[in-house]
């Protein structure tokens, strides 16, 4: 194998996507419909995401089995930015098991599938715009397994959110004539190497009416190195290295506290803050290097971009639940959510051009619990529905540079979602 | 009752029913990147311009055949054909960038046609078959082939290209010559109609200008109406260099003769003009030694005209601006652009000159009034490299830039990435790019320019798009 004589950087940036699915839309219909302000209200398949130790506070084993399709109406510059729908599936678990009197131990579960995609990455030239976390962001796999142990008034949970990297060898093949004959080889090595982050929660019932909630989500990103090889075997050629470094699917620490109140035994009050860490991300520009021996000595291209910047954010959220009982073995909720989320991004004055927009989510939702369906299921169900409004606020980045072109940002997105969840 | 848990549970199977695979709308702010399109068809009746020093060239066709059927666009046309200049027939070709860019179409080198490339894993359309890398079709007579095709004794149909009639089967065929050579200079586009205004030289140093419209959103033009819509009189050889801009029902158009830029006014979208008796910008400045030309217009949202120029054969890019549309003054004794403001020390070296300029007004989103300006400068963008173990300096060459300005022409920011169309050869040669002109058409911006290769031999016009297809 030729060294290649020296390396030329390209000057090749492409904006990269963020974030987590659930942390877009929250992960059941019932968080969903109360503003998903669930760190100190969850207590079922929820939990796994909104609090783990939540798990241990279910009365019972549940299963669920979601479905929720976002339509993203969103503009860039007053025109349709045609930002693909989001959808996907969702199954969450809930298995608390008695260990004494005051003692459950659970296993949560969360786990969301886009049905377009296990995760999708699109590059684009990093001057044009594009909605940097509502784009990709909501269309990758989410699954987070977890354990939980209540002991009297507190729970505690610890789990891990999983995610993959993308690396090996690379690609590596080899053209060109060798001993009078015509050679074409080709290796394959690309792995996926799977990633974690930790997820901690704690749940404290200082009375059966009042529940406080922590939760904590370490960092997640997709590491993306891949390395192309192509050998040219033949007088004149040479050696070609095309190795891409990128980072995808941040997803920063999160750290939640919440208050969940019962001011009466059919309604729950449930409030939240999120601080999200978003100013330890760097790397929104992919790193492209291509190292070239053609027998022909290009001199270093170094490309430099500025800093992503984005800064750390604090949402707030918070929602409603009102139940009636409809007849002895049925039970209806009514829900309301409002949350505020303010962008990470800072103004794109400079050559990047990140959109995001400050959002306020609206939430309303219903539920029906059934004690059995006679006939069908012999144990509780409860079915669940929640549409989400995201306002996007409209946003302008108008450059310092008048070479570089300004833009603005806004929309909305209506987020609908359908759960089913049995209990056993 | 029962079964609604069922369907519930059934629901989220409909969602993977997938999607296509890229989302997103690109936004474009005509700045950067151009992707090149290839070469741009100027259609002439049936036949369309090639690049000035070619032959002409056509294709063998049966004294019987029937006349391809009309066509607006590709999509109109069977498998190998393509509409050229509004007919449907297969397409002669010498080079990969004739064939247009995205249409899965490529020059086929045996039989100078463009053709659709096939292989044991690409198969062909319909009930086509591949020969030899292109899709053909297997037949028993002429009929059975597609317009400009002839069935061949293997039984495949075959497109013969040819210079003279003579090339071909004598007393049967005739060559149907599909490419003249043209020699067209300096394009200028009008959006909305999309209108193209170029030069053309009928001989080496006679100029006059015609005017052309697209039917197809800018893939290609024909030229309407058949005469030039402004000729040199008597006196003169040469007009040249258009540019046009819309103020209010009036078109301005702006263009070379041999005093400096002339004016001339159409009020029938460009299909006569009125023009003026003598020229509304001379040169007149020091750093203009005696040279201005190649003028660029934009009309600003109070009917102020700008006119940009090439000032000194590259010295700089001036500006004259008039209120009223007839009478010019130069706000400044300097260039507005010059090579010193638009050199980068990496990406665009040892510029030498500048000129060419098209302007275009622009409003950001916070609704300031801005002036896009896109220009021709020579320099160097590659590095010297080392060949044989020998030191080779980069060629330099023409490329297009970019700047903008927020104070109506007075000032330019450049680019911070220029230049912003540049085809690269190799390593250290680069096709040439000059006489810029951009359009918006739909979502997107068109840019024709006059294209060249490294040693700066003419290949006509091309067309660039922002952002990519």
């Amino acid at each position: 194998m030729r060294i290649p004589l020296c390396a030329l950087c390209v000057l090749c940036g492409f904006s990269n996507v963020l974030a987590d699915p659930l942390d877009t839309f929250g992960f059941d219909a019932r968080g969903k419909a109360m503003g998903n302000a669930m760190t100190a209200g969850t207590s079922g398949i929820g939990s796994a995401f909104y609090n783990p130790a939540g798990a241990a506070l279910a009365p019972a084993p549940e299963i669920g089995l979601g479905y929720s399709y976002a339509a993203m109406l969103l503009s860039i510059n007053d025109r349709d930015a045609r930002v693909s729908s989001s959808r996907g599936l969702s199954l969450g678990a809930a298995l608390p098991s008695r260990c004494g009197s005051a003692c459950t131990f659970a296993v949560g579960l969360a786990f969301y599938l886009p049905d377009q995609f296990i995760a999708r990455i699109q590059t684009i030239p990093v001057s044009e715009p594009r909605f940097v976390l509502l784009d990709n962001d909501v269309d990758r796999i989410v699954i987070n397994p977890t354990l939980a142990l209540r002991l009297g008034p507190i729970a505690v949970g610890a789990g891990v959110t999983l995610f993959s990297d993308a690396a090996g060898n690379g690609i590596d093949f080899t053209v060109g004539g060798r001993g009078g004959m015509q050679v074409g080889e080709a290796k394959l090595d690309v792995a996926l190497p799977s990633r974690a982050a930790p997820l901690l929660g704690l749940l404290w019932t200082p009375r059966t009416d009042l529940r406080v909630g922590a939760s904590f989500r370490g960092q997640l990103d997709l590491r993306l190195r891949l390395d192309i090889i192509a050998h040219v075997d033949i007088p004149g050629g040479g050696d070609t290295v095309i190795s891409i470094r990128a980072l995808n699917f941040y997803t920063p620490r999160k750290l939640s506290l919440g208050v969940a109140w019962d001011p009466t035994d059919r309604i729950t009050l449930a409030a939240d803050a999120s601080y999200y860490n978003w100013a330890d991300f760097s790397g929104g520009v992919p790193d492209l290097r291509v190292l070239v021996d053609l027998q022909i000595a290009p001199a270093l291209l170094q490309g430099t971009f500025p800093a992503d910047r984005l800064h750390d954010t604090m949402t707030l959220r918070a929602g409603g639940e009102w139940r009636r009982a409809l007849a002895p073995d049925r039970m209806a909720a009514l829900r309301a959510g409002l949350a505020y989320e303010p962008s990470p991004v800072p103004d794109q004055v400079l050559l990047t051009s990140l959109a995001d927009n400050d959002r306020f989510v609206v939430s309303l939702g219903a539920g029906l619990q059934l004690a059995r369906i006679a006939g069908f299921l012999d144990k509780p169900l409860a079915l669940d529905a929640a549409l989400e409004w995201h306002a996007l606020i409209g946003r302008t980045a108008q450059k310092l540079d008048p070479a570089l072109p300004s833009f603005s940002s806004a929309g909305s997105i209506v987020h609908l979602a359908l759960t089913a969840t049995a209990s056993f | 009752m029962r079964r609604a848990p069922l369907l519930l549970f059934m629901l989220p199977a409909c969602g993977f029913l997938g999607e296509s695979d890229f989302a997103g709308a690109r936004q474009a702010a005509g700045s950067a990147p151009w992707t090149n399109l290839g070469a741009a068809t100027l259609c002439q009746g049936s036949t369309f311009f090639g690049p000035p020093d070619s032959d002409p060239v056509g294709i063998c066709i049966p004294q019987s055949a029937r006349p391809g059927r009309l066509c607006l666009s590709d999509a109109a046309c069977r498998s190998r054909e393509r509409c050229v200049c509004g007919t449907c027939t297969v397409q002669i070709c010498d080079g990969p960038a004739q064939c247009g860019s995205g249409n899965g179409r490529d020059c086929n080198f045996r039989t100078n046609v463009c053709g659709l490339p096939c292989s044991a894993q690409q198969g062909c359309p319909g009930q086509d078959v591949c020969d030899r890398g292109f899709c053909t079709s297997a037949c028993l007579q002429d009929r059975d082939c597609q317009t400009g095709e002839t069935c061949s004794p293997t039984h495949r149909c075959i497109s013969a290209f040819c210079h003279t009639t003579s090339e071909c089967i004598g007393g049967i065929q005739d060559c149907q010559i599909q490419r003249n050579p043209g020699d067209l200079r300096e394009p200028a586009l009008l959006d909305d109609p999309l209108l193209l205004f170029v030069e053309l030289r009928p001989t080496v140093s006679t100029g006059q200008i015609v005017r052309a419209q697209s039917g197809d959103g800018g893939r290609s033009f024909s030229i309407d109406p058949a005469a030039p819509v402004l000729a040199p009189t008597a006196a003169e050889r040469r007009l040249g260099a258009p540019a046009v801009a819309r103020r209010g029902t009036t078109l301005l158009l702006f263009f070379e003769e041999p005093d400096g830029i002339g004016r001339a006014l159409s009020s029938d979208n460009g299909r006569t003009f009125q023009r003026d008796p003598a020229p509304v910008v001379r040169a007149d400045q020091a750093w203009e030694a005696g040279l201005v030309g190649s003028p660029g217009a934009a009309v600003l949202g109070d009917q102020t005209v700008l006119l940009f120029y090439e000032g000194g054969g590259g010295a700089g890019i001036g500006l004259a601006t008039s209120q009223d549309g007839a009478s010019f003054i130069k706000p400044s004794a300097r260039p507005v652009v010059d090579a010193i403001a638009i050199s980068d020390p990496t990406l665009w070296r040892q510029i030498d000159r500048v000129g060419q300029p098209a302007a275009r007004r622009a409003l950001d989103p916070v609704g300031r009034e801005g002036v896009s300006l896109w220009f021709a400068a020579h320099g160097v963008e590659s590095a010297a490299t080392l060949e044989s173990g020998m030191l080779v300096p980069p060629v330099a060459n023409n490329s297009i830039g970019y700047a903008a300005s927020l104070d109506r022409g007075r000032t330019f920011a450049p680019f911070p990435f220029n230049p912003v169309f540049d085809r690269i050869e190799n390593f250290r040669q680069h096709d040439q790019e000059s006489t810029p002109t951009v359009a918006p058409v739909g979502d997107r911006f068109l840019m024709l320019y006059g294209g060249a290769d490294p040693q700066g031999h003419a290949t006509g016009l091309g067309i660039a798009v922002n952002p990519a297809p």
